[in-house]
């Protein structure tokens, strides 16, 4: 028996899906009508509750790729919606899933190419996500792949499953977190070493005139590299789920409980933003209460 | 001597500083106005101490400000981080720091790492240089101070290298666990989600318990970084002492130098290399 995903938690994405749209619908409303920090080029409503900084990620979000980050997480909840009337309809199709697994392939590929070196900040710290959104669940920008795993032994904590199941899952845990521990120790030798590579710190050997975008070009290639090596990794965890420890029907079942909780995630991340009192008046700002 | 402190920074009126309640400051703005003091300052006083003829006691002096200066930008990210766990999302991911920096932080700052890796930086450069550059005639004045650094991390003591040894095998004791709570404070929040999803309330809930765990970590690495920074000017001579401080400042202004920036988000990535994917090999989802 493969990993389930308990009907009590899908009778609760269905009531929660009223209240998830209404929160981003609200949400969209209210940062509209800031008027500076929506990506106007997104046509969608309910996903347009990303908040960005400054006022100049404007310009980039509507120029670039991050742009069509909402179009992504709506094209998402679409998907996700249509295989939901397909497991109601108990007709799901292995093409489904292959289709929702290519859609999530070309999603993290086609993020891993930056055109300029200011994309690489921002493929790590997308403005799209809400702090705390960051704060919670970022790792290189994007879900952290054994949190995914986690979320679905979350979900599968109330159902039964075989003990070859269970050894499949564990299995592909400790795979996943071996090669996440790889790629956290890339990026971290990249933030230690930086200081001997950028060329700040004076001193003639490093101060050739023009050389400077060069050493600064050569660091980020390695974090785009180390970002490259996440996204695929995100990938490959969502494809070893579903091609060794969920069925057909479970995975379906997974896709959409993960877009759905993505949502939540999103929309309370985005509501914490908002502001809570007279003393933190501008949302872009970090207030601090102190004794300066 | 100036001195420089919070309430210089952020200067009250009279009847505002009788006020009991505390003073309200945006962060972003306490941050720049901090990193502008080291730029202008600070920066520009160790530098003169080290090029000029100094007395011993004012470069001590300015040492100890400097030293003083880093270690107040912990301060205040300790108590922006207890005040209020909501205000840790943004002191991880600061929009203080521009997009050059912003990928080089480590739960918010400087990675721990870098700190000794700049100290063995200028020991290298100091042990590697010496007959080269004694042979130089005109020098700028960048490098007559560089040359006189050099002299500074001539044959270190072994003593020393014992000193930076321990420091190092410190940090290589705590730092990994840093991730590894991170990692598990992560895990957690997800699992909490999955387990006992009821929609909104659970993520919110699930959030604080792991935001609480996040404040945790991000007071302890801030603790390493202001004890090896501490530790490393302790165990250091005078001027070695001021080399390393310069040269941290060096960094972090380096970061905002405003030419760089603009050449930075200008730049292209040629597309041979944007084309790179780190090996991602692209297998396709149908097992193509």
């Amino acid at each position: 028996m493969k990993k389930t995903v308990p009907q009590f938690l899908w009778n609760s994405y269905e009531a929660t899906d009223r209240e998830i749209r209404q929160e981003g619908e609200g949400m969209s409303r209210e940062e509209g009508s800031k008027g500076d920090d929506v990506d106007e080029s997104d046509g969608t409503q309910v996903i347009q509750c990303m908040i960005t900084f400054r006022k100049q990620d404007i310009t980039h979000q509507k120029e670039g790729y991050w742009g069509k980050y909402g179009l992504w997480r709506q094209e998402q909840k679409t998907r996700a919606a249509r295989l939901q009337k397909q497991l109601k309809a108990r007709w799901e199709s292995e093409e489904s899933i292959h289709d929702q697994l290519n859609r999530f392939h070309a999603h993290y590929h086609r993020f891993i190419i930056p055109t300029k070196l200011n994309d690489v900040s921002q493929l790590l710290m997308p403005s799209s996500a809400p702090p705390h959104e960051l704060a919670t669940l970022a790792w290189l920008g994007d879900w952290r792949p054994s949190s995914i795993l986690e979320l679905l032994c979350g979900l599968a904590h109330c159902s039964s499953s075989s003990s070859s199941d269970e050894s499949n899952m564990s299995q592909l845990m400790h795979e996943i977190r071996i090669e996440e521990a790889v790629i956290d120790e890339e990026m971290a030798e990249i933030q230690a070493t930086c200081v001997l590579h950028l060329p700040f710190v004076n001193s003639p050997q490093q101060s050739g005139d023009g050389d400077e975008m060069g050493c600064i070009e050569t660091e980020f290639r390695k974090i785009q590299s180390a970002i490259a090596k996440a996204q695929q990794l995100r990938f490959k965890t969502l494809e070893l789920l579903v091609k060794k420890v969920l069925g057909q029907t479970k995975a379906a079942e997974f896709f959409v409980a993960f877009v759905k909780v993505q949502e939540v995630i999103h929309n309370h991340a985005a509501k914490l933003k908002l502001p809570k009192g007279p003393l933190t008046i501008p949302v872009k700002h970090l207030v601090i209460k102190g004794s300066f | 001597m100036p001195h420089f402190s919070f309430s210089d920074l952020f200067p009250t009126s009279t009847a505002a500083a009788k006020k009991p309640t505390p003073a309200t400051v945006l962060f972003q703005d306490y941050y720049n106005e901090w990193f502008k003091t080291l730029k202008t300052t600070l920066l520009p006083l160790i530098h003169r101490s080290l090029t000029d003829p100094s007395p011993p006691a004012l470069l001590s002096s300015h040492v100890h400000l400097l030293l003083h200066h880093f270690l107040s930008y912990y301060d205040a990210l300790d108590l922006a981080a207890t005040v209020s766990a909501d205000n840790l999302p943004h002191l991880l991911h600061p929009p203080w720091r521009n997009s050059l920096e912003r990928p080089f932080l480590f739960l918010g700052d400087l990675h721990p790492y870098l700190l000794t890796n700049l100290l063995r930086k200028f020991l290298r450069e100091g042990g590697s240089e010496s007959e080269s550059d004694t042979e130089r005639e005109t020098q700028t004045d960048s490098e007559a101070a560089w040359q006189l650094g050099i002299t500074a991390w001539k044959d270190p003591s072994d003593e020393l290298m014992v000193k930076i040894e321990q420091i190092e095998r410190g940090l290589r004791l705590i730092v990994p666990s840093f991730s590894e709570r991170m990692k598990k404070a992560q895990a957690g929040f997800m699992k909490k989600v999955g387990e006992q999803w009821i929609g909104t309330a659970t993520v919110a809930e699930a959030m604080k318990i792991e935001m609480d765990e996040m404040v945790s970590v991000f007071l302890d690495a801030n603790r390493a970084r202001r004890s090896v920074i501490s530790e490393i000017v302790g165990t250091l001579n005078l001027y070695q002492g001021a080399l390393f401080l310069e040269g941290l400042a060096q960094f972090l202004v380096g970061f905002k130098d405003p030419g760089l920036v603009r050449k930075f988000k200008r730049h292209r990535i040629p597309s041979t290399v944007a084309g790179i994917s780190g090996g991602a090999g692209g297998k396709s989802a149908d097992g193509n």
